[in-house]
């Protein structure tokens, strides 16, 4: 097997502190190439958990570390720095800076992370490889480009959102609940092009929802009720 | 520089509220400025109100009443001075010229100030500019006057008109020196001082006028019509006031003292520059308000600033959590608030000095004319700029605001999106 990418171990999470965790995971790892899916009813402290990986949060207690990096250790702007050049987000709906182009919002990563910007511009320039991954997407009609990102469909908009996830490689990708606002059919083609996508760039894949029927997509199901057992 | 072009688009994105908030703070700025010049130059042209004149010497009084009757034409001598003294402090070595101020009548409304030649060729006013005329030219007849700009545009007199000069200072009198009319022979060009407010006739023309009255009325009986005056010796017997030039600067002092301590009879010299300033020390309060109030119109504006960036924090709370996502540190959102804040700030104060400068130039020959108020058209000078950086440093204080909001809402919200 390969080695955890994502590796967490005894976590508690606190709003405050001296208050009863609503996070307490033992034990959670994610491996290299992985794509996995954690199910769970919204409001079960999923998207806590997702911003403690995000290193935006830390926990009390515990070891959370990824790419064997303890984020821990860092300090506050380290791991901003981190996320920026490590992780990629895609979000339930609105993911998308409505003031800036389609073309500005893909891009976006590479004008907070160094790291992310080179490794776009790595095959030619950070705008074409924007193009590569909007064309991917099923998004290379002109005119998308061209039109205001308010002016895109739900469906478009998290294809524009999996793009800016995916740009400059980064080793993770997080989604959280990015098909509820879809409906079926929209919701089955955009998996599939996020798995197309996270296949070819190698990413790892950690994708939350409460919709459990689209556990057939994933490597591995965890539930979330499973690993969080914060004491009562 | 990322946040600054995020700023900037983000701004676009609101350009309605942008603008109103923009068009707010250009007013102000543009208030606040106009007030600083208009201010600057009315100080400066009031303290210039009469310039190139060294002493006026009058009977001893205070020093602003001297000023105020001699200059302003406001209110009246407590006394005269005698030819005799007159011809005495002329006469001195360091005196240059002298200009006679005789005054004491006036027509309907408007004071008559008898005088001679020199008062054409040596008084100045504002920058030492001389007195012009738009129309004919000096007095040479005992009845002969010369009207300031604004009489004659307010009363709509014409070269060659005839007018009936009244005793005693009042707009209603009873007594018209009617029997001995004047005729207008020049009217002066706008100086935007009292100047233009002012009739101005020879010295002998007062004699004649008063040829037949004693102790400040007519004597009854005995009138003496304009051809029989003009027989009498009309040489002047006594002045309210004159105006002195000195050949050289250095002897001010020593002949101020000199006719302070005049001993046929009390004199008084003052320095009209000294004056002036005290003069100004006393009115000086309203202006210093005006710009407090314009302090307090830009504030308003930033203020309108301030409530447009927090009511749009609420909507932005999920823009700020994505930019997070993306890699945005918390110093970044920080950055993006007041970026905006100063972005607004500064265009407010360029659009607001572009529609000063497009007001003064409209404005400029109308408060010529008017007023003889010259403002400058340079570039804003160093404490106008001083102002500048003022405001657009309150504009950054001002957006510090709702950038500690959202710095904190990022922490709360983490990079959960909230609605």
């Amino acid at each position: 097997m390969s080695k955890p990418i994502i590796e967490v171990q005894q976590l508690e999470f606190a709003w405050e502190s001296g208050q009863t965790p609503v996070l307490s995971i033992a034990s959670f790892k994610v491996f290299e190439q992985e794509r996995v899916f954690i199910k769970g009813p919204s409001g079960c402290g999923k998207s806590t958990l997702l911003s403690l990986l995000g290193g935006v949060m830390l926990p009390q207690s515990g070891e959370i570390r990824i790419l064997d990096q303890s984020l821990i250790g860092l300090s506050r702007g380290g791991r901003d720095h981190f996320r920026a050049d490590h992780i990629g987000f895609v979000f339930q709906m609105f993911n998308l800076i409505p003031y800036l182009s389609v073309m500005d919002n893909v891009t976006l990563p590479c004008r907070f992370s160094e790291r992310r910007r080179q490794r776009a511009a790595d095959q030619s320039t950070v705008e074409n490889e924007a193009l590569r991954l909007l064309d991917h997407l099923d998004l290379n009609d002109n005119t998308i480009k061209a039109k205001a990102v308010t002016d895109l469909s739900v469906g478009q908009q998290q294809r524009v959102a999996v793009a800016r996830a995916l740009i400059g490689s980064p080793e993770i990708v997080i989604a959280d609940e990015p098909t509820s606002a879809l409906d079926t059919d929209l919701r089955d083609a955009f998996i599939r092009l996020l798995m197309a996508d996270c296949n070819a760039h190698g990413t790892t894949l950690l994708f939350v929802s409460h919709d459990g029927g689209l556990s057939p997509h994933f490597d591995r199901v965890i539930d979330f009720g499973h690993i969080n057992c914060p004491t009562h | 520089m990322a946040v600054l072009n995020l700023a900037w688009k983000s701004l676009l994105n609101r350009r309605f509220s942008a603008l109103l908030t923009i068009g707010a703070i250009a007013l102000s700025v543009m208030l606040l400025i106009g007030v600083e010049r208009i201010r600057t130059e009315t100080r400066a042209s009031f303290a210039n109100t009469i310039s190139g004149t060294d002493l006026i010497v009058g009977a001893r009084s205070g020093s602003i009443q001297l000023l105020l009757f001699s200059v302003f034409r406001i209110g009246n001598a407590t006394n005269n001075i005698t030819w005799e003294s007159y011809q005495d402090i002329a006469g001195h070595d360091a005196v240059a010229w002298t200009v006679p101020i005789s005054l004491g009548d006036s027509h309907r409304g408007f004071r008559v100030l008898g005088t001679d030649h020199g008062y054409f060729e040596h008084y100045r006013f504002g920058r030492k500019q001389p007195l012009t005329f738009a129309q004919g030219g000096r007095f040479e007849d005992v009845f002969d006057a010369v009207l300031g700009a604004e009489v004659a545009s307010e009363l709509v007199y014409r070269l060659d008109q005839d007018i009936a000069i009244a005793h005693g200072a009042g707009k209603v009198t009873f007594h018209q020196h009617d029997d001995k009319p004047f005729s207008v022979v020049g009217i002066l060009a706008p100086t935007g001082t009292p100047v233009d407010n002012t009739i101005h006739v020879s010295l002998e023309g007062i004699e004649a006028i008063h040829v037949d009255w004693r102790d400040g009325a007519p004597m009854p009986g005995t009138k003496v019509s304009a051809e029989q005056a003009r027989k009498r010796d009309l040489s002047p017997k006594a002045i309210t006031a004159f105006l002195v030039g000195l050949k050289s600067k250095i002897a001010t002092f020593q002949l101020q003292r000199k006719i302070n301590e005049y001993r046929a009879e009390p004199l008084l010299a003052i320095l009209p520059g000294v004056a002036l300033t005290e003069l100004w020390g006393v009115m000086g309060v309203a202006e210093q308000m005006l710009l407090v109030v314009s302090v307090f119109v830009v504030l308003v504006g930033l203020s309108g600033m301030l409530v447009a960036l927090l009511t749009s924090l609420n909507e932005r709370r999920r823009e700020m959590a994505v930019l997070r996502s993306v890699g945005a540190r918390r110093h970044h959102i920080f950055a993006l608030m007041v970026s905006e804040a100063v972005v607004l700030t500064l265009i407010g104060i360029g659009i607001g000095l572009a529609l000063l400068y497009i007001l003064m130039v409209a404005a400029q020959p109308v408060l010529q004319d008017r007023f003889g108020i010259l403002i400058a058209l340079g570039p804003p000078g160093a404490y106008e700029l001083g102002l500048l950086s003022l405001v657009l440093l309150a504009g950054a204080v001002v957006g510090l605001i709702p950038a500690y909001r959202a710095y904190r809402n990022s922490l709360a919200d983490g990079l959960t999106i909230r609605v």
